[in-house]
């Protein structure tokens, strides 16, 4: 077996202890209301240059197992979901804590999360490699077509807007333009701004994006005033509790699992599709909403599964799976890695520590979130006086430190103010990301596909991989609204 | 008004405007141009980005507006500190900046405890200098401070 002799890729203290402090602060961070796990990674991404390539993207890895697990507490506590894929939680989350039954909730949803992330790992350890062997297949006419399938996937999975995601994606992609043309050396967009000649750093337009915006969205809303539940112990399902739970948190791990694999926004989606058929499937349909421990165990399971599931085609085809997973892209980028099938032959080990760093990064949670669970959910009650000023100076040293250059400061704030009035018009910030992500790989391949087929674009039709991903795109395109169309017409 | 149709307005303005950017860009020989001459992606993007965005005003012309929440005088101060604490972060310094930011900042978002604010100021910028100035090595901008700070910290 040759996965059980990779373990000792990450048994030395400094992994350890950077994996066990990654968790940690996930699951703090997490538990932060407004503060998600994407959001994290993009304010620490700055400082991971500090560290080796793969420990950075194993402190990563661990970040996002941590942060989604570390919306569910105050989820169930104070019924504000740290995080979107932990709004189906508090459904059931908080009348169970209501009724004094927290301990139970959190221990359910602890274990479920566990159960979830595990069985996405088995997924990814052995499909990863797979997808990476088929990829290998591929040429510039099959990734174009892959990435366009990645953009198109963002309009039929959100529960958004399809066409505002759609428009998001492009704007990413217009994002990745400026600077100096590579093949040509034409400059685009500079406006003869120095800084703009390498192109747009990712980082700042990250950390703009996702945190700024949130810091104007929070300064607009009200001190709120949270119940805070009293709990004295934490307490694990008993037997009889997890087995009626067991088919529910398979369902939804394979749910999760699924859909975490699909290039949109995982986890969010995944949680929600779990609690629905959760609710479909139970004895206890009208339990649900009013404290059933399956609606606490089917979203957390299903959540903490699609953070394995969106690594699939993250780490085997460079197509990030998730808006968090589109930043961890990002650090491979900054840390001069390139994600995809090339990476399997270049750092094999690489997916073994980030196999390891997220299925250590469950069991630390599993550990810490039980037992550190009052501690987190008082995190949840810091001054948001104190709090979102704090996050505005990790966003200015974070957009600062990378290149030390005061440009990136105002490309921070600029996408930050973008941000803001995007969100509140209903774009999400998650499709802009991965079309930032794509851009290059898109403009690229179909430079060289145009190259390959003699400027003859019909010559995709003869490449059937490509055309593969052409229909699936046009199906998740069209799908809704033919399906709409035909129910009219009945 | 029609559901977001000042924002998707402002977006075919936006795409317009950098659609004719494009004219702007230097045309190279064919052979340079591999097939792709430079300005072929972004018309592409803004062509589809115009597209979508009417087809979402025309989508929507039957919804009207549900009322957003009002952006508060909060939101407005604190975007126009943050701004103004950006601009003056090279000349002030970036740890005055950093006191100056976290001391006012809970003020304009009702904090009323002026001690407290004052030793989470004090305790963050003596934060952010030891960890990232002194640990991580990062060169921030030094401003009014910089001999101060060459002369007993390098």
């Amino acid at each position: 077996m040759e996965i059980l002799s990779k373990i000792s890729l990450i048994l030395d203290a400094t992994t350890l202890l950077i994996i066990l402090a990654s968790t940690i602060v996930g699951v703090l961070i997490g538990a932060l209301p407004g503060l998600s796990s994407g959001m994290a990674i993009a304010l620490l991404l700055p400082f991971t240059i500090y560290l080796e390539p793969s420990l950075a993207i194993a402190s990563m890895a661990a970040l996002y197992c941590g942060g989604t697990f570390g919306g569910s507490i105050t989820a169930i506590l104070i019924n504000a979901p740290g995080a979107p894929p932990a709004a189906a939680t508090a459904f059931d989350g908080f009348p169970m804590a209501q009724k004094g039954q927290a301990g139970k909730a959190l221990g359910m949803a602890a274990v479920s999360s566990v159960v979830g992330g595990i069985i996405s790992l088995i997924v990814l350890i052995i499909f990863a490699p797979t997808l990476a062997r088929i990829a290998y297949k591929f040429g510039p006419p099959e990734y174009f077509a892959l990435a366009i399938f990645g953009l198109s996937m963002l309009a039929s999975i959100s529960a958004k807007s399809p066409v505002k995601n759609l428009i998001g994606g492009l704007i990413g992609l217009f994002v990745a333009t400026i600077g100096v043309h590579l093949t040509t050396g034409v400059t685009r967009f500079t406006f003869n701004v120095g800084a703009l000649f390498d192109g747009v750093s990712f980082v700042p337009v990250l950390i703009g994006l996702f945190a700024m915006s949130e810091i104007f969205v929070q300064a607009s809303k009200s001190e709120l005033l949270l119940e805070r539940i009293k709990f004295s112990a934490i307490k694990l399902p008993s037997i009889t509790e997890f087995k009626n739970c067991i088919k529910t948190i398979l369902r939804s791990s394979g749910i999760g699992t699924f859909i975490g694999i699909l290039p949109a926004e995982g986890g969010t989606v995944s949680a929600m599709i779990g609690y629905n058929e959760a609710r479909r499937w139970s004895k206890n349909k009208d339990n649900f909403g009013k404290g059933e421990i399956e609606g606490v165990a089917a979203p957390e399971a299903a959540n903490n599964a699609a953070t394995g599931g969106a690594m699939i085609p993250t780490l085997a085809l460079g197509i990030p799976g998730s808006a968090t997973t589109a930043v961890i892209l990002g650090g491979f980028q900054i840390h001069g890695l390139r994600a995809g099938p090339y990476l399997f032959e270049q750092q094999p080990d690489l997916l073994y520590i980030i196999f390891y760093a997220m299925f250590l990064a469950n069991f630390i949670f599993l550990i810490f979130g039980l037992m550190g669970a009052k501690i987190f959910s008082r995190i949840s009650l810091i001054p948001r006086g104190f709090l979102w000023p704090s996050v505005f100076i990790f966003c200015l040293v974070g957009s600062y430190g990378l290149s030390q250059s005061m440009v990136d400061v105002y490309i921070m704030l600029i996408s930050g103010v973008a941000g803001f009035f995007l969100r509140r018009s209903g774009f999400s910030p998650a499709p802009i990301i991965m079309g930032i992500v794509l851009g290059g790989l898109v403009e690229n391949s179909l430079a060289q596909s145009i190259i390959i087929f003699d400027q003859n674009l019909f010559m995709f039709f003869t490449r059937p991989i490509a055309l593969a991903f052409f229909a699936l795109t046009l199906l998740s395109l069209f799908y809704k609204p033919i399906k709409n169309l035909l129910l009219k017409g009945r | 008004m029609i559901k977001d149709s000042k924002i998707l307005s402002v977006i075919i303005f936006l795409t317009l405007y950098l659609f004719v950017v494009t004219f702007s860009f230097d045309q190279v020989p064919e052979i340079l141009a591999q097939g792709m001459q430079p300005t072929m992606m972004p018309r592409l993007i803004f062509t589809l980005i115009i597209l979508l965005s009417v087809f979402q005003i025309y989508q929507n012309r039957n919804l009207i507006d549900k009322k957003k929440e009002v952006i508060k005088r909060n939101a407005y101060l604190t975007f126009c500190f943050m701004a103004f604490t950006i601009l003056i972060a090279e000349k002030l310094g970036f740890f005055l900046t950093v006191f100056m930011f976290t001391l006012v900042t809970p003020f304009l978002w009702q904090r009323k405890d002026k001690l407290n604010v004052f030793l989470y100021s004090l305790g963050m910028t003596i934060f952010v200098f030891v960890f990232f100035t002194l640990v991580l090595q990062l060169k921030f901008p030094q401003g009014i401070l910089e001999d101060f700070i060459v002369r007993n910290f390098y």
